[in-house]
């Protein structure tokens, strides 16, 4: 019979590769120090799962739930694209007094960040629905749903990349009052070719009037 | 109260502190285990939002300690409970 101690172990193994560079060598620490039970065992997997879990993940889940044939998941290609991007990018790393000022409101990094995520979460789910929607629509109805469904997947976009100018700038020494304005302006442009991009695509699929199996 | 990442905080406001000192130190003052995994992911979110940080360690234990930011987020946490409870007592004792 497997020990708890051996099983939890083993459990801590299935945290994020990222997490296990992290937390790793203390975690394990931890389980040498502590006596360990079945029900930590428990405790560890669910941690794993969360550890897993992200707005970005929950928003995969739902589309895959959304999505009940091919042709909905061709009409989300391209936030499916953007969102496997930032999912690869990750949360940038955490520094005690990274903060900044937003009308008025202190948010923290990771704050903004995850605000980032869910932007673009709800913005995938709005688009596999227009796709699964649009199936049966007008076909005049469809790129005014384009425009609608898109900005908010290119918003995240965006400010995820001003984000990651403003770490940069944190990094060099600027205080994040100076700002420097060539990250907003580079994010915008971003920004706007990933909308022309996903005009481009959504814009063949609307014209061919549905994709192919 | 029984929110693990506030139990960790009001752990840390005695001191800095590792992964099992948390551990123990809740046990004595809340009564409440919190196993590995559990503890790990409430220091694993404090640490995201910035309100623990952790402190150079020459062991493979890994000491945190509270910042000003956590400490401002624990004092406006146990004013909410704080009027919970007085809330809570007053009514018992009128019912």
């Amino acid at each position: 019979m497997i020990e708890p101690r051996i099983a939890a172990r083993l459990a801590a193994r299935c945290y994020p590769r990222a997490w296990r560079k992290r937390y790793g060598t203390e975690f394990d620490a931890l389980l040498a120090d502590s006596p360990v039970c079945w029900r930590d065992v428990v405790g560890i997997l669910g941690g794993v799962a969360s550890a897993h879990w992200s707005p970005s993940l929950a928003a995969v889940v739902l589309i895959l739930g959304a999505s009940f044939s091919w042709r909905s998941c061709d009409g989300a290609a391209v936030p499916l694209a953007l969102l496997a991007l930032n999912f690869l990018l990750g949360t940038p790393a955490i520094r005690d007094g990274d903060t900044l000022y937003l009308a008025t409101r202190q948010l923290s990094v990771p704050a903004v960040c995850d605000a980032a995520n869910y932007w673009l979460a709800l913005a995938v789910v709005i688009t596999a629905a227009y796709a699964r929607w649009s199936e049966r629509s007008r076909p005049t109805r469809r790129h005014l749903l384009n425009l609608a469904a898109l900005p908010a997947t290119i918003s995240a976009e965006a400010a995820r990349i001003a984000w990651t100018g403003y770490l940069a700038a944190g990094q060099t020494g600027q205080a994040a009052d100076r700002f420097p304005l060539i990250w907003l302006l580079t994010a915008l442009l971003i920004g706007a070719a990933f909308h022309q991009l996903a005009l481009i695509s959504l814009r063949g699929w609307n014209s061919s009037g549905s994709a192919p199996r | 109260m029984s929110d693990p990442t506030l139990l960790v905080l009001a752990s840390l406001a005695e001191g800095d502190k590792h992964g099992y000192a948390m551990m123990d130190d809740i046990e004595r003052f809340a009564g409440i285990r919190l196993g590995p995994g559990t503890l790990y992911g409430a220091i694993t979110r404090l640490e995201e939002h910035g309100w623990i940080r952790p402190v150079a360690s020459h062991d493979r234990r890994q000491p945190y300690t509270l910042t000003a930011l956590g400490r401002t987020h624990l004092e406006q946490q146990l004013a909410g409970l704080d009027r919970i409870l007085r809330a809570g007592q007053r009514r018992l004792k009128q019912a």
